[in-house]
């Protein structure tokens, strides 16, 4: 057979290709890879060189410890109003997850019912922001006459969370061995003993990656708070009917407004926010990477 | 032995078909299975052999888009009428590949008797463990110590493990998936004394194409090729069946 003697004398019919055009083009993908790292480093550094100095050059004590608007005063409010948001919307994002995601998992599931909830979760990730913040305002704000508060920002934030933290929660239950799981059944294991005692536990690494992954996230957002959580010039006096301050509005309207103050403000802001966010991410990488 | 037309029947499988949207699995399966006997299921990869036994503890349930016809008696009932928690403490089952959860080895054991909720006092629990190790034959092997990682095993104390903590539910049937497949064969003759030692206690189903090992343990061979049974016999008559698809899979085999 033609085939098996091309391969028996030593490979001569067929045209390898020479090994100077491969180390070639393997230089070429490698330099061009490179240089797209390079100028993302930059761009990247650059923003945060760029924040972390104005904002360090015009810190000041008072305007951590003081609450007030983005014109004087301090963002303490905002400090604590973005971390209360923040916690709201895990509080209504984090429970629905676990459970849609441990709905989606269970081969038992209706297959259509999965489906949809993973269809909706994919669209929900890539509604605007400010479409979900309009959608908030026409339905939490004003129906459900929540007014510009703590709730209606967390719920906000909760739409957006919630696809994010499903997928991810989704994957670290994909990721323990099907066998374990058929194993637990096999050992009389109901739905619950095996999410409670094998998907949940063995999953909580990435769990908690996720976790702060969207935290992070939530924690920059703007556009949907602007229209739910309103705006506070002191701390939220109640769950309902009372704004709440955070530090991406500092940010955005310090900048807008004419006086120099307000400008170190939004800096500060921006840094505080940066930081935060940066410190986020790298304990939810060491803690990926310690698993 | 006993004459075999005195042994119990544990389990009588009538007529089982499972199939797929896109495929038969099982196609009429009418098989006994024997009390305090090695009932060995054999056959090339892809008959169908692994399904059966999922069929008998109704962990096909976990697979929707398996469609099960036919009757499965376990103890004269339906498995249908009985719970699948209580028939899955009654006929466990031992995977193929060793699969420790990633607990201490303690806790492995104590897994099923956890999450069927049964309260025991913690020596009793200790005593059942302890004893589940042992007739696995690991207890000795591990020094007493428990608390080290069930993952952290060798391959065949791992397997060995696994037996232990289908055993501490106190099944009444053992079902074996290819026990051996996966070890090398210091590790695989522990687990041929093992199931040797276990029918005295159990009813030991067991899935394989090692003829090898269906040599030494088989009190009742069964082959099973694409889905139907072709022959079955006591552990002698099998291998000396004149049927041309046993002789077949015994030449393909060996």
């Amino acid at each position: 057979m033609k085939v098996i003697d091309s391969y028996l004398d030593g490979g001569k019919e067929i045209r390898w290709k020479s090994l100077g055009s491969r180390r070639i083009k393997d230089r070429v993908a490698f330099a061009l890879s490179y240089v797209v790292l390079g100028i993302m480093v930059i761009v990247l550094l650059s923003i945060f060189i760029y924040v972390l100095d104005s904002g360090a050059s015009h810190i000041a004590l008072k305007m951590l410890i003081t609450t007030g608007n983005t014109a004087t005063g301090g963002v303490l409010n905002a400090i604590v109003g973005t971390w209360e948001l923040v916690g709201m919307g895990l509080l209504f994002s984090l429970p629905p997850s676990i459970l849609g995601a441990l709905y989606v998992v269970n081969s038992r599931s209706n297959g259509t019912v999965s489906m949809v909830a993973r269809l909706f979760t994919d669209i929900l990730t890539s509604v605007p922001s400010i479409v979900i913040g309009f959608f908030a305002f026409i339905v939490l704000v004003q129906r459900l006459n929540m007014g510009y508060s703590l709730v209606a920002g967390g719920l906000a934030l909760a739409i957006m969370m919630l696809p994010y933290l499903m997928r991810i929660i989704e994957i670290s239950f994909r990721n323990i061995p099907k066998e374990q799981i058929e194993n637990a059944y096999a050992l009389g294991a109901d739905d619950i003993r095996v999410a409670s005692r094998i998907y949940l536990p063995q999953a909580k690494v990435g769990m908690l990656s996720g976790t702060l992954l969207a935290v992070s996230i939530a924690a920059g957002e703007t556009a949907q708070l602007l229209y739910s959580a309103g705006w506070n010039n002191g701390f939220a006096s109640g769950f309902l009917h009372s704004g709440v301050g955070y530090l991406t509005y500092v940010v955005w309207n310090g900048i807008n407004y004419p006086t120099t103050y307000s400008h170190y403000l939004a800096y500060v802001s921006a840094m505080i926010l940066i930081l935060s966010v940066t410190g986020l991410i790298a304990v939810s990488k060491y803690i990926g990477r310690r698993k | 032995m006993e004459e075999k037309n005195k042994v119990e029947k544990i389990i009588e499988i009538g007529s089982l078909r499972v199939e797929t949207k896109s495929k038969v699995i099982l196609d009429g399966v009418d098989l006994n299975i024997f009390k305090n006997n090695v009932n060995t299921i054999v056959g090339p990869s892809g008959s169908g052999k692994s399904t059966l036994l999922k069929a008998l503890n109704r962990l096909l349930d976990l697979d929707q888009s398996m469609r099960i016809s036919g009757d499965i008696l376990f103890e004269k009932r339906n498995v249908r009428d009985i719970d699948p928690v209580e028939l899955r403490r009654q006929v466990g089952l031992v995977f193929q590949k060793p699969n420790p959860f990633p607990m201490s080895v303690y806790d492995n054991v104590a897994f099923g008797l956890r999450v069927q909720g049964v309260k025991l006092k913690k020596e009793d629990m200790d005593r059942l463990v302890s004893q589940a190790l042992g007739d696995a034959d690991l207890f000795e092997e591990l020094g007493g110590n428990l608390k080290q990682m069930g993952t952290s095993l060798s391959g065949g104390q791992q397997q060995r493990l696994c037996i232990a903590r289908a055993l501490v539910l106190g099944p009444k049937v053992l079902m074996f998936d290819e026990p051996t497949s996966a070890l090398d064969p210091i590790a695989k003759g522990k687990i041929v004394d093992l199931i040797r030692a276990l029918k005295q206690k159990f009813t030991v189903v067991l899935v394989t194409h090692d003829m090898g090992l269906t040599r030494k343990v088989s009190d009742y061979t069964n082959l099973i090729y694409e889905g139907k049974f072709i022959a079955k016999g006591t552990g002698a008559e099998f291998f000396e069946s004149e049927m041309e698809e046993v002789k077949e899979f015994l030449s393909e085999a060996d």
